[in-house]
């Protein structure tokens, strides 16, 4: 089951600091789309709106057709009503800086929401549990602590956690960014499969420029709060329509 | 039946409120200016090479520190006479309030040495310096400027402390609300308003802390 | 030397009123501060304002302040309760208000990104608070905690001066019955010191059972 998004519209804006400036963007269900772009670019703002963590200043954020914040009343809603709730248990996001609950073992981080939100019985918790920390690959770590994980481990909990409660739509953002070079590859390749399987509606903001090129259906290149170009994936690489794009390209290489 | 609380009885004492408000800052000022200079040298001396000297002074700051400064009062009250020492009943209190607080400055001015980098030190050391002039001319000027705030803290803290100076038979505010209270046999309106004096003065102290802290974040900040 | 023995039964005495006190006041102080703590963190104004009075009224005066209005004052309003049930009630509301700022400090430390997880995870505000946030702050809370509990022990000293036969109390009698004044004082000293010592070695227990592995 995966979910649609619509946005129309969106602005974003700290004080006097505009983050994202009027996004209007489509996603079908079940497409995996990429988001490239400098820092500040609005990027995980786009996401920290997505994933309920902060409001819009202006516009709309649609989930399946059905608006995030206003009811079929067209009623405001708070982030804690059934409402925003229900449209927030859709979404799943994955962090850069992992964020995992660091007094509970691995296992523990990956039970907790599906026991305490979704009300499943521990029994049946803990073994799902253990088939999505398998499915990453850390089947012989379920109970070691974050802190004895390594980054590209925590990250696969990171995983398996936002997994296990089942979204429509799934939010990576910059999931690889903090990780030591040689744990990415592992990141990487889940995502990959994950992508493969087509069940959900992924939205992933990465820096890693040859996994948005052949592992994502479409990619975005956001600048200074705007989408400057939203193309096919390999399109976009090899063909940047846009001048900005093809700069920030160009020094992404020279980089390497 | 007289009202709960009389407005114009109030208005007629506080002007005795007042002179004992008086001493009350007299205390608080003087207590402080003792207890910022000896804790300086309480911290410094513990940081001494020799672990006859430090460990012992470690060992004083902790006991002043843990203990409760109305005995320590009452201590130097009773005992200082017997030794010969004749101080007023103020100074006594003052004496007290400020070796108290000297071992709360000491932890202070510690944490706040100890958190200049080492590198400083190891500067200081490739210039020669000897450890006196790396201690006044490096490490002081870097340790102090960023506890100054918490120095403040202790300051307000000094001030609700001068009340157990009633206790020493010193006419601060409390024992003056008290003085009152027994001759006119209303306690309501003095105890209130010392109460509500206690509590405007130290938010007027506490807001000044805080500017105190923001003024020396430019210069890089507290720790 | 064999004075000393004769001074310790009465200074004992006084020293298991001081124990209960600090007992009874630290059992009422830490719910207090938990619920004023938590309270002066909620959105909703009519639950964090009364908090924040509370809070400030308590740090602000001084707790001998306090404890003589409470004492002489309450009696006034109809209210005559035991010196001792003032002692501990007063002392517990002043260490309580001091106690929510470290129940808030330590609340407010834990990393934001904990709180953003929880809500990725669609965790209602209280699980959160519950299940996530305060394991986390608790171990923070325990060493300000601790100083607390020496303070408020220090405080009650004070409760020798509204009539209650605490330590200090005792000393003071006894000082006044056979002058023997600095053997006393420091012997009172010393007790308040060993007292502290046992407190401090508790807390230093407490923190090593729960710190986040």
């Amino acid at each position: 089951m995966s979910a649609s998004i619509r946005l129309n519209n969106l602005c974003k804006r700290y004080g006097q600091l505009e983050v994202l400036r009027g996004i209007d963007l489509d996603i079908p269900a079940g497409q995996t789309v990429s988001i490239i772009g400098p820092s500040g670019s609005g990027k995980s703002t786009l996401l920290r709106l997505l994933m309920t963590l902060d409001r819009p200043t202006s516009g709309e954020i649609l989930i399946d057709g059905e608006s995030m914040w206003t009811d079929a009343q067209g009623r405001a809603m708070g982030p804690n009503s059934a409402h925003v709730r229900r449209v927030r248990g859709k979404i799943g996001m994955v962090f850069q800086h992992f964020n995992l609950f660091p007094h509970k073992t691995a296992l523990g981080n990956v039970m907790e929401a599906p026991v305490h939100v979704a009300g499943v019985p521990r029994d049946e918790a803990a073994q799902r549990a253990r088939e999505y920390l398998e499915l990453v690959g850390l089947g012989d770590k379920i109970d070691a602590y974050p802190a004895q994980l390594s980054g590209g481990q925590k990250q696969r909990v990171g995983i398996a956690r936002a997994l296990a409660m089942h979204p429509e739509i799934m939010l990576f953002d910059e999931v690889t960014s903090a990780l030591d070079p040689e744990l990415v590859g592992g990141i990487l390749q889940i995502l990959r499969d994950l992508a493969a399987k087509r069940t959900m509606t992924m939205i992933i903001v990465t820096h890693q420029m040859s996994f948005a090129e052949r592992s994502s259906d479409r990619t975005l290149f956001f600048d200074q709060g705007n989408v400057v170009e939203d193309a096919e994936s390999s399109v976009l690489f090899s063909n940047p329509r846009e001048a900005r794009t093809q700069q920030f390209l160009q020094s992404v290489i020279e980089a390497v | 039946m007289s009202p709960v609380f009389d407005w114009a009885f109030a208005w007629e004492i506080l002007p005795a409120l007042g002179s004992a408000l008086v001493i009350t800052v007299q205390a608080t000022v003087l207590g402080m200016l003792l207890a910022v200079v000896l804790g300086l040298a309480l911290a410094m001396l513990r940081r001494v090479r020799l672990r006859w000297i430090s460990a012992p002074v470690a060992v004083l700051i902790e006991f002043v520190r843990s203990t409760p400064l109305l005995v320590q009062m009452y201590f130097l009250f009773y005992v200082l006479p017997q030794s010969g020492v004749q101080m007023s009943p103020l100074a006594t209190g003052i004496l007290a309030l400020g070796v108290h607080y000297a071992a709360y400055c000491a932890e202070v001015y510690r944490a706040g040495i100890e958190s200049v980098p080492r590198g400083q030190l190891e500067a200081a050391t490739a210039l020669n310096m000897s450890a006196w002039r790396t201690a006044v001319g490096v490490v002081l000027p870097q340790a102090i400027p960023p506890v100054v705030p918490a120095l403040g803290n202790y300051l307000v803290a000094m001030f609700k402390d001068t009340p157990l100076l009633s206790a020493i038979t010193v006419v601060e505010l409390l024992q003056q609300s008290k003085i009152i209270g027994s001759t006119t046999f209303r306690y309501t309106e003095p105890l209130t308003l010392v109460g509500v004096l206690f509590l405007l003065l130290s938010l007027v102290a506490a807001w000044g802390v805080r500017r105190l802290e923001s003024w020396l974040k430019q210069f890089g900040g507290t720790r | 030397m064999a004075g000393i023995a004769s001074l310790l039964p009465p200074l004992l005495d006084g020293l298991s009123m001081t124990l209960r006190i600090t007992g009874g006041a630290a059992l009422l102080a830490v719910p207090l501060a938990l619920a004023a703590g938590l309270a002066r963190l909620s959105p909703r104004r009519w639950v964090s304002w009364p908090a924040l009075v509370y809070v400030e009224v308590f740090r602000g005066t001084s707790a001998l302040v306090q404890l003589f209005w409470f004492y002489y004052v309450l009696p006034l309003f109809g209210l005559k309760l035991p010196a001792v049930t003032v002692g501990i009630v007063v002392l517990a509301a002043n260490a309580g208000a001091y106690g929510a700022e470290v129940v808030r400090g330590a609340i407010l430390a834990v990393a934001s990104g904990q709180r953003e997880a929880a809500i990725a995870l669609n965790m209602t505000p209280a699980r959160t608070m519950w299940r996530i946030v305060l394991p986390q702050a608790f171990p923070a809370m325990l060493p300000p905690a601790g100083n607390l509990l020496i303070e408020l022990l220090k405080n009650t000293a004070l409760v020798s001066l509204i009539t209650i036969t605490d330590l200090t109390f005792r000393g003071q009698m006894l000082r006044a019955e056979t002058l023997r004044t600095t053997e006393i004082f420091l012997l009172l000293l010393l007790l308040y010191f060993a007292v502290a010592l046992v407190i401090t070695a508790g807390i230093r227990l407490l923190e090593r059972r729960f710190r986040v592995r």
